[in-house]
Order: C-alpha cells, then sequence, then structure tokens
C-alpha cells in the first residue's frame, strides 16, 4: 500500500486541500474494498467511505507519525465501518423486515457472490482481521496497529477465519478436509 | 506437527509471516502431504477471489469528499498556476502533477467527446513545451525526466521533439532522445531502438534509429502523423460519457479533467512515447487527461497502473514493479499556444539520412472522372491530391481536404482486381446504405468502401463516422453489393444474423461502442465492437457446444452468465457453453470485469 511523503501530510493537516486530495486518491480504492467487506454493501462501504475521508481531513493535525501513515487510515475506516455496523444492527433490531441487499448482476458472478455470503457469516472480528490481511494486503504488524489488537490475535484471527472459509469452500465442492 | 498447527503454518505462509527454517518446515510438509497442497491451494483461491474482487469499480470519491470539505468549511476552493503545481510535485515527491479542482465544469461529461470531435476543425497551430515524468522503466532507473517541445500546423505538419534529463548509472545507458516530423511530404524521425526491459542497457543499440520517407501520400495508414496529441480526436469518437475530474486551471488555462482508460486515448500516448525506449503501458491503465476548456488540446496527463490481478502478472512479465497508487507517466503542457499566429516551419532531416519513397506522386494530375466532390469542397479545403503507385498494385488517386486538424481522404481506382473490398476495410465490414446504391464500413467506423461499376473507392477521414458515409455516398457513384465470392459477402445486419442464427445474442445497455460489425456462416456468428481509441471487442457465439483444450497454460475458471467458462489473460479470451452454443468474447484491450459485465448483458437482440 502506498505510503505519502510525510511532507504531503504536513501539508494536508495544515489545510492544503491540494494534498489532500492526493491522499483521497490514493488510498480511495483501499478503503472501499476494505469497508465493502466489512459491511458486505457496496453502496453503505461508498458512504462510509466519505465518511472516513472527512474523519480523516478533520484528525489529521493529530497524526503523530508513530505508525504509517496507510496503517492510521485503515485505523479511522475501521472505527467508522464499525460505527455503520452498530447502527445497522440498531436498524435491524427496530426493522426485522429488512429490504433484501440488491447485487448489481452484471458485477457479481455467482462465485464472488458466495464468497461474499460466506465473508458475512464471519464474526465482525474475524472479518475485519482477514480483510486487512488478504483483500488489502496488510502485514500482521500494520492490521494489529490498525485494528489495536495484539499480534498474535490477528493472526489467530486470520487464521480461524481461513478456517471456516475452507470449510464453506470444500461444502460447496463436497470434499472433506482431512489435513 | 499436528493438523490443526499444520493448517495454522500454512496461513502463515501465505501471508510470508514466518522465519526461513519455519518455511523450509513447511515446504518439507508441503513435498509429502497432498493434503497440506489442497489446503494451501484453498488459500491461495482465497486470496486470488479476494484481491481481485471488482476494484475496477471502486468509486471516484474525490469529488464528493472535496465537496463535503468545503461545505464543512464554507471557504471557496482557489486556484494555483504551473508555479504552484510543480511547487506541489516536489512537495509530495511521488506526485508530480496536482490541481485545485472546481465542480462542475461549464462542459458536462456527457458533451465532452462530441466537443472533442467538433474542436478539430478550431485548431490550426500549436506550440508547446511538454515535462515528462516516466515511472518503472527499469528497477535500476526507477524515474526518468524529459522534457520537450511540440510544433503543428495544420493539417498533418508536427514536429515533437524530446530530451531525456535522467541521470543514468553509467554511460551505457541511453538517454532516450527523440525526434519525430513530419512535413507535409516528408517524414522523418530519430530515436533510440526500444529494448524489453531485462536486457537494458545492453540491448539498446549505441546508435539511433533514424527513418526518412519522402513523397509521403497524406494521412498515409503506416507512420500517420500523431494528430491525437493535438486534439485527441480517436480517443473521443465513439466514446460514451467519460468520469469527469472536474475543471482547473492549469498554466492560465481552464482546463476540464476526464478519467478514461490508456486503451481509449492511445494514439494520444503513442504521439508522445510511440518512438524511442519508453516502458509499456497496460490497456486497462487508467488516465487522467485534462484538456484546455475551450480548445480541447492536452495539457496534462497521468496514467496510473489498473488495479486488477491481470495487471499485476501483466507487470511482472515485464518486469516493472508499479504499484496501482502511483502514476507511472505524468506528462504536463506548459506554453501553450493554439492559433497565436507565429510563423512555423518544421525541423529539416540531418544530413546523411538515408530516404525511403512513399510512392506518391503529389501534384500529379488526378482524373476524377465522374466522381463529384462538390460536396467536400463546400465543408472543407483541398489539401494534397496525386497518384500513388506502389510496385504491382493498381495505380491508386488519391485527394485530400482538411479544416484545421480535420481530415478526409478519398482513394480510388479503376484496376482493382483484389477479392475483397479496396482500401483495407478487412473482413468484418458492415453494409450501410448511401445516397446512391450501399457502401461497407470497417470494424471501427473510420472508413467506408465502395464498390462501383469500374471504379473501387474508400473514404478515410477523422470525421463521425455519419460524414464520412454521407461524404461517400455523395460522390455520384452507385455503389454495388460485393461479389458473393467475397469476404464481406458473409457480411450481415442484425435482422439477417437473427434469422440465419436464432439462438442469437448481442450485448444490452453498451456505452462507448458503435453498431457491430458482424459476420455469419453456417455455424459461426461474430459481431465486432468498436469503441474509443483501441477499446474493442469480439462476440462469437458458435455451434456446436463445447470448448477446445486451452493452447495457453495461464487460463483460470471464471463463473460468467452462472456457468462455469475460462477465462485467458493472455489472450483476453472469455469462453464458455450456454445450452448449445459456445460463447466467446475476445478483447485485449478492456479488463475482464468489464467483459464479465459484458457477457452479463447478453440477450436477444
Amino acid at each position: 500500500v502506498y505510503e505519502p511523503d510525510p511532507e504531503l501530510i504536513r501539508a494536508a493537516g495544515a489545510g492544503d486541500r491540494l494534498a489532500f486530495e492526493e491522499l483521497v486518491r490514493a488510498y480511495q480504492a483501499h478503503v472501499w474494498r476494505f469497508l465493502r467487506h466489512l459491511l458486505g454493501d457496496p453502496a453503505l462501504a461508498e458512504d462510509i467511505t466519505q465518511e472516513t475521508f472527512v474523519r480523516v481531513y478533520r484528525k489529521l493535525d493529530t497524526f503523530r507519525f508513530r505508525s504509517k501513515f496507510s496503517t492510521w487510515v485503515f485505523q479511522v475506516a475501521r472505527n467508522a465501518g464499525i460505527d455503520a455496523l452498530r447502527s445497522r444492527r440498531r436498524r435491524e433490531r427496530l426493522a426485522p423486515l429488512v429490504e433484501p441487499q440488491i447485487m448489481d448482476p452484471a458485477r457479481e458472478n455467482e462465485l464472488r457472490i458466495e464468497l461474499e455470503a460466506a465473508l458475512q457469516s464471519l464474526s465482525p472480528k474475524l472479518r475485519e482481521a482477514f480483510v486487512m490481511i488478504e483483500a488489502l494486503g496488510l502485514s500482521y504488524q500494520e492490521a494489529a496497529r490498525a485494528i489495536g489488537i495484539p499480534e498474535g490475535t490477528v493472526k489467530s484471527r486470520v487464521h480461524n477465519a481461513r478456517e471456516q472459509l475452507v470449510v464453506w469452500m470444500d461444502a460447496g465442492e463436497g470434499v472433506t478436509n482431512d489435513l | 506437527m499436528t493438523s490443526d498447527r499444520i493448517r495454522e503454518a500454512l496461513s502463515r505462509y501465505v501471508d510470508g509471516e514466518m522465519s526461513s527454517s519455519e518455511v523450509d518446515e513447511v515446504e518439507q510438509i508441503l513435498e509429502s502431504s497432498g493434503e497440506a497442497r489442497r489446503y494451501l491451494r484453498r488459500l491461495q483461491m482465497l486470496r486470488a477471489e479476494l484481491r481481485e474482487d471488482g476494484s475496477e469499480y471502486a468509486p471516484n470519491l474525490v469529488t464528493p469528499v472535496m465537496a463535503t470539505i468545503r461545505r464543512l468549511e464554507r471557504r471557496p476552493g482557489r486556484r494555483v498556476g504551473l508555479a504552484a503545481i510543480f511547487a506541489a510535485g516536489v512537495v509530495a515527491g511521488a506526485v508530480f502533477i496536482g490541481f485545485a479542482v472546481r465542480y462542475p465544469g461549464p462542459i458536462a461529461a456527457a458533451d465532452i467527446p462530441d466537443e472533442v470531435v467538433a474542436a478539430q476543425g478550431r485548431v490550426n497551430t500549436l506550440t508547446a513545451r511538454v515535462d515528462i515524468v516516466e515511472r518503472g522503466w527499469h528497477p535500476e532507473v526507477p524515474d526518468r525526466t524529459f522534457t520537450g517541445s511540440i510544433q503543428y500546423l495544420a493539417p498533418e505538419s508536427i514536429a515533437i521533439e524530446i530530451r531525456d534529463n535522467t541521470g543514468y548509472p553509467s554511460p551505457d545507458w541511453r538517454p532516450n532522445h527523440s525526434t519525430v516530423v513530419v512535413d507535409d511530404d516528408l517524414s522523418w524521425s530519430r530515436a533510440v531502438a526500444g529494448c524489453p526491459t531485462e536486457a537494458q542497457p545492453e540491448c539498446t543499440p549505441s546508435a539511433p534509429r533514424e527513418t526518412l520517407i519522402v513523397n509521403r501520400e497524406p494521412f498515409p495508414e503506416s507512420v500517420p502523423a500523431p494528430l491525437d496529441l493535438i486534439v485527441p480526436v480517436a480517443g473521443f469518437t465513439r466514446a460514451s460519457e467519460p468520469v469527469s475530474l472536474g475543471v482547473a486551471e492549469i498554466d492560465g488555462h481552464e482546463a476540464v479533467g476526464v478519467s478514461v482508460t490508456a486503451a481509449q486515448v492511445a494514439a494520444l500516448l503513442d504521439g508522445l512515447t510511440g518512438v524511442g525506449n519508453w516502458r509499456d503501458i497496460h490497456p486497462t491503465d487508467r488516465v487522467e487527461l485534462w484538456l484546455d476548456e475551450s480548445a480541447l488540446v492536452p495539457l496534462a496527463v497521468t496514467v496510473y497502473p489498473a488495479d486488477t490481478a491481470d495487471r499485476s502478472l501483466w507487470a511482472v512479465r515485464h518486469g516493472y514493479d508499479d504499484s496501482p497508487g502511483t502514476p507511472i507517466l505524468e506528462v504536463l503542457w506548459s506554453e501553450v499556444a493554439v492559433n497565436s499566429g507565429a510563423s512555423l516551419s518544421m525541423p529539416a532531416p540531418p544530413a546523411g539520412m538515408t530516404a525511403v519513397d512513399g510512392g506518391f506522386g503529389d501534384g500529379m494530375r488526378v482524373d476524377l472522372g465522374s466522381l463529384d466532390l462538390e460536396s467536400v469542397s463546400d465543408e472543407m479545403t483541398p489539401h494534397r491530391s496525386g497518384i500513388l503507385v506502389s510496385g504491382e498494385g493498381p495505380e491508386v488517386s488519391v485527394t485530400s481536404w482538411s479544416d484545421g486538424r480535420a481530415w478526409v481522404q478519398i482513394r480510388w481506382t479503376g484496376e482493382w482486381r483484389g477479392s475483397h473490398l479496396f482500401g483495407d476495410l478487412g473482413a468484418l465490414v458492415r453494409e450501410v446504405p448511401l445516397d446512391s446504391g450501399v457502401g461497407y464500413l470497417n470494424e471501427r467506423g473510420d472508413r467506408v468502401g465502395v464498390h462501383g461499376d469500374e471504379i473501387d473507392l474508400v473514404v478515410r477521414g477523422s470525421l463521425p463516422t455519419e460524414a464520412l458515409v454521407e461524404i461517400a455516398g455523395s460522390l455520384g457513384v452507385l455503389g454495388d453489393s460485393v461479389p458473393p465470392s467475397w469476404a464481406e459477402a458473409a457480411a450481415a445486419t442484425l435482422d439477417t444474423a437473427r434469422t440465419r442464427f436464432p439462438r442469437l445474442l448481442v450485448p444490452h445497455g453498451l456505452r462507448g461502442f458503435g453498431s457491430p460489425a458482424i459476420r455469419v456462416t453456417s455455424d459461426v456468428v461474430t459481431l465486432s465492437y468498436a469503441g474509443a481509441g483501441n477499446r474493442a471487442f469480439l462476440l462469437t457465439l458458435a455451434t456446436p457446444a463445447g470448448l477446445s483444450p486451452p493452447l495457453e497454460a495461464k487460463v483460470r475458471g471464471v463463473v460468467v452468465r452462472g456457468v462455469e467458462g475460462r477465462y485467458s489473460p493472455d489472450r483476453g479470451l472469455l469462453e464458455w457453453v450456454e445450452g448449445d452454443l459456445t460463447v466467446s468474447l475476445l478483447s485485449t484491450t478492456l479488463s475482464i470485469a468489464e467483459m464479465i459485465v459484458i457477457a452479463e448483458s447478453l440477450g436477444a437482440p
């Protein structure tokens, strides 16, 4: 994942919109991908990606360069995503008949729809760790910083997520896991 | 190791999170255990699915985010000039070009393609400076910088001189200086030869490659003048609404920005990097193009690598270490002057170059016969006419007109003995009604062939397809249907194709592509769709159903229209079986994601 020059971050933090725009351009696809898998809803992911960057802009002057900038951005995205999940859960409790999620048939093939469903069957804790490692390519250390948990916990959550997803893949093909 | 520990170790193995001794241990287990290998394959499949997960659909949120921030701060936007742009580039380190962007622009994004095509008639001269940054050409020379100049005199005289300012590790590396000049009936170029990355620097010959063509025909098909560098007409003819980047001020010019693919603006990019030793750009790479708001001439280009698995594999094979967020090519125009009235003269070729005769007798008396050219002359200015004689081929008369950068060429002969249409239209053509008889359009819709009595002709040009068809129909030649023995006789309309092939499927909701050229035989129907620039795809439906063994190793399974199909990234070939049909989509310029969208949209006409 791209790491910007510290001067660009400082310029953005000082209110240089041109610099901030470059940061949005650099990270928007990564943040959207992460949130899409975390939330299981491309449209909601789009909204929360925007929310993420507004939060990043407001908090930019608090960034102290103690971690990678990308890790910090994912931390903000993760927090915004968790807020959205909580908000959705509240809505679901109030309205049991939630509208079915409409997937764009032209953009989703069957396997991806199934994989998305399997991802959504994971607990949010497993899912966020797994997506950070697998889809974004972060290291265990970077994901640990973004989520705020020990590195060993990231490792075990990613492993547990994979165990569940491999069972799902094997079930689709009638395979038993003998390892 | 216990089974659970092995799986946990494999999980860390795919993440690259283990020591070398642990890696050795895991690889020993993988050698001896089929179950471990199968589990690893599962993990790799999961990764492949998640890393190629439609990121190309990631929305561009720069506009709404910046609009929200502006609203929150209730502060007006600001503008920056060239100095500030460069200063921003220096500060950013990895960012050469940056603009303060305002929304919305005065030209609606949907109108930009038509505006660009129309603007070609308004540009008569152009001079500009260009600054270029290229990244990732070679691991030992990650960044290269260039400066250059462009001179243009309508309709097709142009000089592009580029100087390489890169500091290379040693004199073994040849600077990538290049010069390309077209001066009416003469063209010449001088540049180092291109070489694959892995063979640098040894493979670059010490002497530059030189070419000089004299007696050049107007607007030739081979070695054409890079006119999309002046106004990118090819990149926007047939284009759908591009993604808008808003407007900005660049070096004192109001600019409109659009996001397109490299395939769409290939002619523009080739104008700068088509000669010399440059890195390759993938057709699906994203290009941010900024055009002067009024003249629609380019002011800035930034190319970003596409963020897909196929693009990554392509980069590995080319020896590139590209990162999706980092531009691989940035070009900034400055000191741009359009129609300034300055007197321009193109540089003469250096002494000693060996000339190749293009075979065109400029000014030779052309026998118009019964051709009526009045309607063309009403709209455009006569350019060059003459006779083209090439070896054993027939004598061909050529005449051309221009209007600024816009051009039309008509070639005809009374000696055509070929078994296909005169004018190299290709086998896939579309029959079009003319004012008198019928004509044939090539796949790209930029040439119209007419087969008449004792005359065969082709109309080519930079005008929209409809204008070329109109000109072809106004020439007073009755267009006959081609003889049944000619390849083009298999050309069909959608109606005839449906009659002869009842299971016909066509894309629906397709934007940015022209009507298809269709060819029907007893058991195969082929539909060729051309879009803007190099964007194109071929849809083939065949009976009986069944996929033959793949020709290459890099083929992967994909689910398309609810069935298992396969995709070859090297060939750009997506194939599947559907009922009693074998269906394929072939494209070297569209991403697999775009092809899946097209496949999913297929239905009866």
